[in-house]
C-alpha cells in the first residue's frame, strides 16, 4: 500500500471527532483520552480522540511523577519498529511530505543540527517540565498552534471566551508556526530532523529494534541514490539503521540494484 | 547477538513499565490531563 494512504488512514484514525464541529463542542473529552497517540498530535485539536504522548510526559513530570505508562507504551512501539511511526503514521510528517512539494527555495540541513531535537527532548520536555511544573515544550510547540491554537481561536466554540485571552504568547506561537511552515516547505522533514522530541525518543530504538534495514554489500555500487532519495539525508549504504532513519523505505523501493532490503 | 539481547531487555522493561503505570492508574491521569484544554499548546495563558 502506498505510504500516503497509510498516513491518511493514520491521521483519521486518531482525528475523527467531527461531532466537536457539528455540535459546537470544542474538542473531545472522554475515555479514549486514557490512551496516547503513538505519534505527535495535539490533544486539544478539535478532532483528536486520544492524548499527546509528549503532553502526557510533561504533565507527569510537572507533578514530579514518573510517566511509567507513557514511557512503557512508547518503548513497546519503538522496540519493534523504531522510528517507522514518523515515516508512516505521524500526521506532522505527512504534512511535511506534502508541503515540501511546493516549489520554492530549498536548502539542506547540516547534520549537526539534527542533534538539536535531543536538546528539545531533555531540555524542555524532561528538565523544563520538571523544574517549571508546566509543559515547557508545549509553550513553543508549532503542532499545538497548527492543530489547536489557531483553529480554536478562529472558530471560538466556547462563547467567545478564548479570544479575549490572546496575548503576547499567542502571537509568539503564531510566529513560530509561520517559521515552522517556511522551514518545512524549504527543507525536507525539517521538524522531524531538528525539533521533534518524540522522534528523538523513537530514534533511540532504531539500532536494536526488530525492524532493521540491511544493505547487501555485494550488490551495492555506492551510487548515492539512497542518500538523495532519503527524506532525512542518510547515507543508507554506510549506516542503514542510523538514529534519524524514519523507515519510509524509499531507499528500499528505489535502490537501482535492490541492495537495500528490510530485515529482522 | 548483542542487538537481540538489548531488544529483549528493552522489551521486557517496556512491558514492566506499562504494567506498573497501569497499576498506578496512570491512564486515568493521562485522561484527566487530556480532557483539559491545553492552553500552553494554544499559546493562551
Amino acid at each position: 500500500m502506498r505510504r500516503w494512504i497509510i498516513q491518511t488512514i493514520a491521521f483519521f484514525a486518531g482525528n475523527h471527532y467531527f461531532q466537536s464541529i457539528i455540535r459546537n463542542e470544542g474538542f473531545y473529552q472522554g475515555p479514549l483520552k486514557r490512551f496516547c497517540f503513538p505519534y505527535f498530535t495535539c490533544y486539544s485539536c478539535p478532532l483528536a480522540v486520544a492524548s499527546c504522548p509528549l503532553g502526557s510526559i510533561q504533565h507527569f513530570l510537572s507533578l514530579q511523577l514518573i510517566p511509567f505508562y507513557v514511557i512503557g507504551f512508547l518503548g513497546l512501539i519503538g522496540v519493534f519498529i523504531g522510528r517507522m511511526v514518523c515515516g508512516y503514521l505521524c500526521p506532522i510528517g505527512f504534512l511535511q511530505d506534502i508541503l515540501y512539494r511546493i516549489k520554492s527555495f530549498k536548502f539542506k540541513i547540516p547534520n549537526w543540527l539534527a542533534n538539536l531535537k535531543y536538546v528539545f527532548l531533555f531540555g524542555l520536555v524532561v528538565i523544563g517540565a520538571y523544574l517549571t511544573a508546566e509543559p515547557a515544550f508545549c509553550k513553543i510547540c508549532p503542532v499545538g498552534s497548527t492543530q489547536a491554537g489557531i483553529p480554536l481561536v478562529l472558530w471560538d466554540p466556547f462563547q467567545s471566551s478564548l479570544r479575549p485571552l490572546i496575548g503576547w504568547h499567542y502571537y509568539f506561537k503564531v510566529s513560530i508556526f509561520a517559521l515552522f511552515l517556511l522551514l518545512i516547505i524549504s527543507s525536507r522533514r525539517f521538524f522531524c530532523r531538528v525539533m521533534c522530541p518524540l522522534g528523538a525518543i523513537y530514534s533511540l530504538f532504531n539500532r536494536f529494534s526488530i525492524l532493521q534495514l540491511r544493505v547487501n554489500k555485494d550488490k551495492c555500487i555506492e551510487c548515492n541514490s539512497c542518500e538523495l532519495l532519503c527524506p532525512m539525508g542518510i547515507k543508507v549504504y554506510q549506516q542503514p539503521n542510523q538514529a534519524d532513519c524514519i523507515r519510509c523505505f524509499e531507499c528500499v523501493k528505489k535502490c537501482p540494484t535492490k541492495a537495500v532490503y528490510v530485515g529482522w | 547477538m548483542l542487538r537481540r539481547i538489548i531488544f529483549l531487555i528493552v522489551l521486557i522493561a517496556s512491558i514492566l513499565l506499562t504494567y506498573h503505570g497501569i497499576k498506578l492508574d496512570d491512564p486515568a491521569e493521562v485522561m484527566n490531563n487530556g480532557n483539559l484544554l491545553c492552553l500552553s499548546c494554544m499559546g493562551i495563558e
